[in-house]
């Protein structure tokens, strides 16, 4: 299997220790620093955020085969069972007086809430990092020149995305936002997408999705044929 | 487990015909196709996902469809989604480190592994798990009763799911139309 541009993202970042809070990261680090180093909030250990971008890179990937002689994908429950062991390893897993793991803690490093969130976070936003760059082909300019905002997983209690989509449209004066629909549509290089992830409380700090922690969210491509055929309106 | 579904570049596009003209985007034209299927694929995984779980912790995310990758005159999409093989056919699955398979029994078990679970529950913990003498589960003491984590079992069939994967001919017909979509953009430009 070619190597895979998701993987490369996350290959080519930069372990970046930091003890900052995630608000603070927001605020105080550049899109561009967010976008090129991996890195968590409050967690100064360079040994264990390189063991992390090793088995990030592995996520969703074939490992080997299984004794069917299909190939095997390493998934979730692996990726935090080895993020665990080396958090375990450095002493930074909080444990109770059984020994028990603290769970339902997100300052705590090994619980698994914040291991899903370093594993779901990181994958999401190399995910759309790829789609960014695939949406630059001269092509594809032509052909799929939208994104769309929409569900990748449920969630029990969902934020409100389309109150946001309409504040940060209206934030932006629409600018390459398609109007009249009730989908999320805007043109890959609107405004929009930067506003999503920098406005609100929760957000990353970056122009792709997931935009806040834990969201769920991501993009599609959508063709322009598609917004033509609608009748659709887009921003100035 | 992992699967990868190919297309090829329909015949009326081939040699003499259409792309004879733009040979040169070939590449790009087979890259429409295959990001078309991959599109579908996201938005069935979507579906899955959002039809199958009650709190979105379940495998099927559009992260586990992956690029398309052209080789000759074939794209192809692979799809890392464990389980996504189940599409197709039965499927045997057997320990491969292991002695034994762990299935789940318990919530507190659901989407963890004995040895994550091990991890997380040291031995000396109240919640530690053990195995009862001569049965084939992994228990916890729970105020001296017991309960049950894990059935330990040496191999489980999986049967066939083919709603995992939208119809082979929806997905021909995705990609194909994309392919003529492109042909057609890059003649007009």
């Amino acid at each position: 299997m070619p190597e895979d541009i998701q993987k490369q993202s996350i290959l080519d970042k930069e372990v970046f220790p930091t003890g900052l809070r995630s608000m603070e990261i927001r605020e105080f680090w550049s899109d561009e620093l967010k976008e090129k180093a991996l890195f968590s909030a409050r967690t100064t250990s360079k040994a264990y955020l390189d063991r992390v971008k090793e088995v990030l890179a592995d996520y969703q990937t074939t490992l080997g085969e299984t004794s069917a002689g299909e190939p095997m994908t390493q998934g979730l429950q692996r990726t935090r069972m080895l993020m665990l062991e080396k958090l375990d390893e450095l002493g930074l897993v909080e444990r109770d007086e059984n020994g028990d793991v603290i769970q339902g803690k997100m300052t705590n490093l090994g619980s698994s809430m914040r291991l899903n969130l370093v594993i779901k976070t990181n994958t999401e936003l190399a995910n759309s990092m790829r789609m960014k760059m695939v949406a630059q082909d001269p092509l594809q300019k032509i052909l799929n020149p939208y994104f769309e905002l929409v569900r990748n997983e449920t969630r029990k209690n969902p934020r409100n995305w389309w109150d946001r989509w309409l504040t940060c449209a209206e934030a932006v004066g629409w600018k390459g936002v398609v109007k009249g629909t009730t989908r999320m549509i805007a043109r890959c290089d609107s405004p929009i997408w930067s506003e999503l992830g920098h406005r609100f409380d929760d957000c990353i700090g970056t122009d792709m999705p997931p935009f806040s922690f834990g969201s769920g969210m991501g993009w599609e491509t959508v063709s322009a044929a598609e917004v033509k055929d609608m009748g659709l309106e887009v921003g100035e | 487990m992992g699967l990868n579904l190919q297309v090829s570049l329909p015949a009326s596009l081939k040699g003499e015909g259409k792309l004879g003209k733009i040979e040169s985007r070939k590449e790009s034209i087979l890259l429409a196709g295959g990001q078309a299927l991959q599109k579908l694929l996201r938005n069935w995984m979507r579906e899955l996902n959002s039809s199958r779980s009650k709190h979105g912790s379940n495998h099927f995310t559009p992260s586990g469809i992956h690029d398309p990758v052209i080789d000759g005159n074939n794209v192809s999409v692979g799809i890392f989604i464990p389980g996504i093989n189940r599409a197709l056919h039965d499927v045997i699955i057997r320990p491969v480190e292991a002695n034994a398979l762990a299935i789940p029994m318990h919530a507190d078990a659901y989407g963890t592994s004995p040895r994550e679970y091990n991890n997380n529950h040291p031995k000396g913990s109240p919640d530690a798990l053990f195995r009862p003498k001569g049965k084939d589960y992994l228990a916890k003491n729970d105020n001296g009763s017991l309960v049950v984590m894990y059935l330990l079992r040496k191999s489980v069939t999986q049967r066939q799911d083919r709603t995992l994967l939208p119809p082979a001919e929806e997905m021909s017909e995705t990609a194909l139309k994309a392919m003529h979509g492109a042909v057609e953009a890059i003649l007009s430009t």
